[in-house]
């Protein structure tokens, strides 16, 4: 309890957090990224049944979704604290403000791409997590993820979020490394270039992935 | 070559009063005028029409003070990179341009008159740790002390902090992150620092914190219209330190 008010109640303690549990997020995203490679790579199927199969049961996975869990909600009332303080620090809005001059657009907008991100992670969560886990249903994963996007809607709708995917990461990479201090005149740049292809490539592959499945 | 411009200018008479924008017109303006004599030909105007006078905080005018700070047409010291609002001249305007001068805007900075603000927030964070409580009498012989070139231009890049606040003025959060880790990383650099180094960002980033200003998300704003050009590589420093004095 003490931990979490020290955490809470220090700026830079709660940038920490944003970074740490920001990064543990990228990684997990380039896991899930290769699982989904699976439904491309064995279109039968099988392959990816008993990846999820094995997912269900491997107790390490099921700790690592206790942390991502625990990382995620971490990562997000962050936000919502570091939102509602940084909102009343400065009452009295500018008249004009040329903010585009002076910052990215990514950067501008990490609380409305964090909250569209959410919002459809529900629905994502619902669609395969709840429905193909938690109710163990007899529709296997497979079967699961193709009938999804078979639906024209639901794989619009998932292309949409992948590009506010791509514009979070797009500002995250980098980010988390600045928030810890790891800032170097010559690796900055490195990482910076490493971020801007992550934040491509990675919502690009699920993209690749979820038209391969709708069109085949 | 002279110009015209409209000047919107905040005006509001104390902390309890709500203001609003007065518009000026001013013609003829020498383009040579720098922004502040500008604001002083419009105050001889308003003193000779009887009207009250334009409050702006002004001092060494040559940018090293950082005591003028104004928010230009939407940034800090105006669009000009590298400069204070006292080095920004009126040839950088265009004739006819309508020029939105504002205060300051941030809940740590309450407005005292029309363009002047209350910054002592910065003076409590400096006066939570950024000094040297060690007596070092007289200046030293420069040779004294081994340090390489690199350091010390380093060391200098961030002591060229003003403490002007555009930073906290720029930022969309109104966090003083730049100008607190300005003063954290020129002490830490510094073998003359070592000592209190720990306690000093400890302390100054709490007294930041204590001081009603944002939280820094990293959008880099603050470098962009920081007069003295102050890179955001001070903050990475200040994130290490203050981490490092967190864990140890
Ligand atoms: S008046 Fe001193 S910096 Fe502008």
């Amino acid at each position: 309890m003490k931990v979490i008010r020290f955490i809470i109640s220090h700026s830079l303690t709660k940038k920490y957090i944003m970074a740490l549990t920001g990064l543990f997020l990228i990684t997990f995203l380039v896991v899930h990224l290769i699982g989904n490679l699976l439904l491309v790579i064995d279109t039968t199927g099988a392959k990816f049944n008993e990846y999820s199969s094995e997912l269900k049961s491997s107790l390490f996975i099921q700790i690592t979704e206790f942390i991502l869990i625990f990382g995620f909600l971490f990562h997000v009332t962050d936000a919502a604290i570091l939102y509602i303080k940084n909102k009343s620090a400065r009452p009295v809005k500018y008249h004009v403000l040329k903010q585009g001059e002076n910052i990215k657009l990514s950067s501008n907008f990490m609380y409305i791409t964090g909250i569209l991100i959410l919002l459809f992670l529900f629905l994502h969560l619902y669609q395969f997590l709840f429905l193909g886990r938690i109710l163990k249903s007899e529709i296997l994963m497979h079967e699961l993820v193709i009938n999804a996007f078979k639906n024209p809607i639901y794989l619009f709708i998932y292309l949409i979020w992948l590009i506010f995917l791509f514009l979070h990461l797009k500002h995250a990479f980098q980010s988390a490394f600045q928030s810890l201090g790891l800032y170097h005149k010559k690796y900055t740049n490195i990482i910076k270039n490493i971020g801007s292809i992550y934040s491509f490539i990675v919502p690009a592959g699920f993209a690749f992935i979820s038209i391969y499945l709708y069109l085949n | 070559m002279t110009i015209n411009v409209k000047l919107k200018i905040w005006r509001q008479k104390n902390a309890q009063t709500k203001g609003k924008f007065e518009t000026y017109v001013m013609e003829n303006i020498n383009i040579h005028l720098s922004f502040l004599e500008l604001l002083d030909e419009l105050n001889e105007k308003l003193i000779k029409n009887d009207e009250i006078p334009i409050s702006f905080s002004h001092d060494c005018r040559e940018g090293i003070c950082g005591t003028c700070g104004l928010f230009i047409n939407g940034r800090a010291h105006g669009h000009l990179r590298g400069v204070t609002t006292c080095q920004l001249h009126m040839q950088m305007f265009k004739d006819g341009e309508t020029i939105v001068i504002e205060p300051w805007r941030a809940r740590a900075f309450p407005v005292i008159k029309d363009l002047v603000v209350d910054r002592s927030a910065l003076d409590k964070i400096i006066q939570a740790g950024g000094y040297m409580s060690a007596n070092v009498g007289g200046a030293a012989d420069a040779d004294a002390i081994f340090i390489t070139k690199g350091i010390a231009d380093n060391a200098f890049a961030a002591a060229k902090c003003i403490g002007c606040g555009a930073c906290v003025a720029t930022c969309k959060n109104a966090s003083a992150m730049l100008f607190t880790a300005a003063k954290v990383s020129h002490l830490a650099i510094l073998p003359q620092g070592q000592c209190e180094r720990m306690r000093r960002v400890r302390k100054m980033v709490d007294e930041m914190d204590r001081n009603s200003f944002g939280n820094c998300t990293n959008t880099y704003a603050c470098e962009m219209d920081c007069p003295k050009n102050i890179s955001i590589a001070h903050i990475a420093r200040m994130n290490r330190e203050y981490l490092r004095s967190v864990l140890t």
